[in-house]
């Protein structure tokens, strides 16, 4: 299920500019592990970089034009709890409390301006790490 | 706006307002995070299809009548399987707030359910220790029917019990707190648990119920309560009785003459205290000794005398089943398909008289063994 067998770093690995990052790229958990809050919004998918206790660290442009939310309402917010009540439940929030290690896609329907939409999540975490991912992309 | 908005986002409850076709138009948060398991790779721009899984009446009361507004269903409820992470109960309500808008509430009840749950169990268990549990006496085996009257309770006011004593006797009795409410199960439970520890030290049947009177009088609920009770000697055959107001003992013989024991008779527990008196039955062999409350056979509609015949015949003629077939036989007989509005109880006692001492005291201690 994780993408443990492709995560060696040097192979597959995204393109140096987080402008090219693709949602599927197999290492991506890798080059996010070393991006900087101040280039995710070049990214062309939805991402928020949360702590470890799902406190929202960098929520990027991409998201915040899918969800209609500004980053300022959002950053300093539990991600599960207080800006996507929708993943609070053992599907999302549960596997980032439950594993360390995660790499995982799985489609969702979030609900942003009250109209359900349908996305596809990228669910990321890193052994050690103080940062964990969640990457979404309209389906 | 926005504030209205982050309202409904927060909101814990789920929210969903469709059309009359199942579209979906708004949906909140707190909605996806319970239908989630279910929506799966869906896009949830539709919500008939997973109601239909769900709570297929639900789609019919939605569109039975599409003029119909305010509520169209209420309190349904419905199971959530979440893989290996237990179930979840949702609770969904609809309401047409306006023509063509249908707004569907889901509330999670799955704590309450489980409490409910738990209460439930707690008091069965309960009831269940109110009426505790008989000795097991292998040379005297026994059956027992029991149906409390309301259907939310498990053990109402009547009861029955059985004490095997370290010689040949045995006594059993059965008995009926007046009501078969709650209040008839806690003051039964008491009754019940007072007696069987003063027939250890009072095991004659006048003594015992005057002993009985003494603890009617200081129980709660308790007066007025009726029991037959019987000291049954294994070794001579010797059946000593007496009853506080309560229907009468039927022996039936093996060659299927029934009759009902006519002496001891005395008024219910706690109304004029002492002077009870007992009297004496000699059994003979493969003789049933048969004890029952009154719901089993008073009706309305019926004289009670007619009733009692009535059991008498339903019990000659089944007397060669076994004890426990027996008393739901004479139950099932009896009740012939109505609900009963008293609590039933129906005790059947096949005594081996003149079981050996030898075997008796074997056959104890393989008992005790075997449960221990």
């Amino acid at each position: 299920m994780s993408a443990g067998a492709e995560r060696t770093p040097g192979t597959r690995a995204p393109e140096s500019g987080s402008a090219g990052w693709r949602f599927d790229d197999a290492g991506l958990l890798d080059a996010l592990e070393s991006v900087s809050l101040d280039d995710i919004d070049s990214i062309g998918f939805g991402l928020i970089v949360m702590d470890r206790d799902a406190r929202v660290l960098g929520y990027n442009a991409s998201e915040s034009r899918l969800s209609g939310l500004p980053p300022d309402s959002v950053v300093g917010r539990n991600f599960f709890v207080v800006v996507a009540p929708c993943t609070n439940n053992y599907l999302v929030a549960q596997r980032y409390a439950d594993e360390q290690e995660l790499d995982e896609k799985l489609d969702y329907v979030f609900t942003f301006r009250m109209a359900p939409t349908p996305v596809r999540l990228r669910l990321l975490a890193r052994r050690g790490s103080p940062r964990q991912y969640l990457a979404v992309q309209p389906r | 706006m926005q504030e209205l908005r982050t309202f409904f986002y927060q909101c814990p409850v789920g929210l969903f307002e469709i059309d009359d076709a199942g579209v979906v138009r708004m949906v909140n948060p707190a909605a996806v995070r319970m239908l989630a398991p279910v929506i799966g790779g869906g896009d949830l721009s539709q919500l008939f299809p997973i109601l239909a899984t769900l709570a297929p009446e639900v789609i019919d009361a939605i569109t039975a009548d599409p003029a119909q507004l305010g509520p169209l269903a209420a309190g349904r409820r419905i199971l959530i399987r979440a893989g290996g992470h237990g179930a979840a109960y949702l609770e969904l309500q609809a309401v047409r707030v306006a023509p063509d808008r249908v707004m569907i509430v889901l509330q999670d009840v799955t704590a309450e359910r489980r409490l409910a749950l738990r209460e439930t169990e707690i008091a069965v268990e309960l009831q269940l220790a109110m009426l505790g549990h008989a000795d097991e006496v292998p040379v005297m085996p026994v059956g027992v029917t029991y149906r409390a009257a309301e259907a939310d309770l498990q053990v109402g006011g009547d009861w029955y019990d059985v004490i095997r004593f370290r010689d040949d006797r045995v006594a059993v009795m059965v008995g009926d707190a007046v009501g078969h409410t709650l209040a008839a199960t806690t003051a039964m439970g008491q009754l019940r648990s007072a007696l069987r520890a003063t027939v250890r030290f009072c095991p004659e049947p006048a003594p015992l119920l005057e002993h009985a009177d003494a603890i009617a009088e200081q129980t709660d609920g308790a007066e007025c309560s009726t029991v037959a009770y019987a000291l049954v000697d294994l070794a001579s055959g010797q059946l000593s009785y007496a009853s506080a107001g309560h229907p009468p003992i039927l022996i039936v013989q093996t060659g299927g003459r029934a009759s009902f024991l006519p002496g001891g008779r005395g008024l219910p527990l706690g109304i004029a205290p002492g002077g009870r008196t007992g009297a004496v039955h000699q059994l003979a062999a493969g003789d049933l000794v048969i004890m029952y409350t009154d719901g089993l056979y008073e009706r309305r509609d019926a004289p009670a005398d007619e009733r009692l015949a009535r059991l008498a015949a339903l019990a000659s003629d089944a007397r060669a089943l076994p004890p426990t077939e027996l008393s739901l036989a004479l139950a099932e007989g009896m009740l012939a398909g109505t609900t009963p509005e008293d609590d039933i109880c129906v005790l059947v006692a096949a005594p081996r008289i003149n079981a050996k001492r030898a075997d008796l005291t074997t056959q104890l201690d393989t008992s005790s063994a075997s449960r221990n």
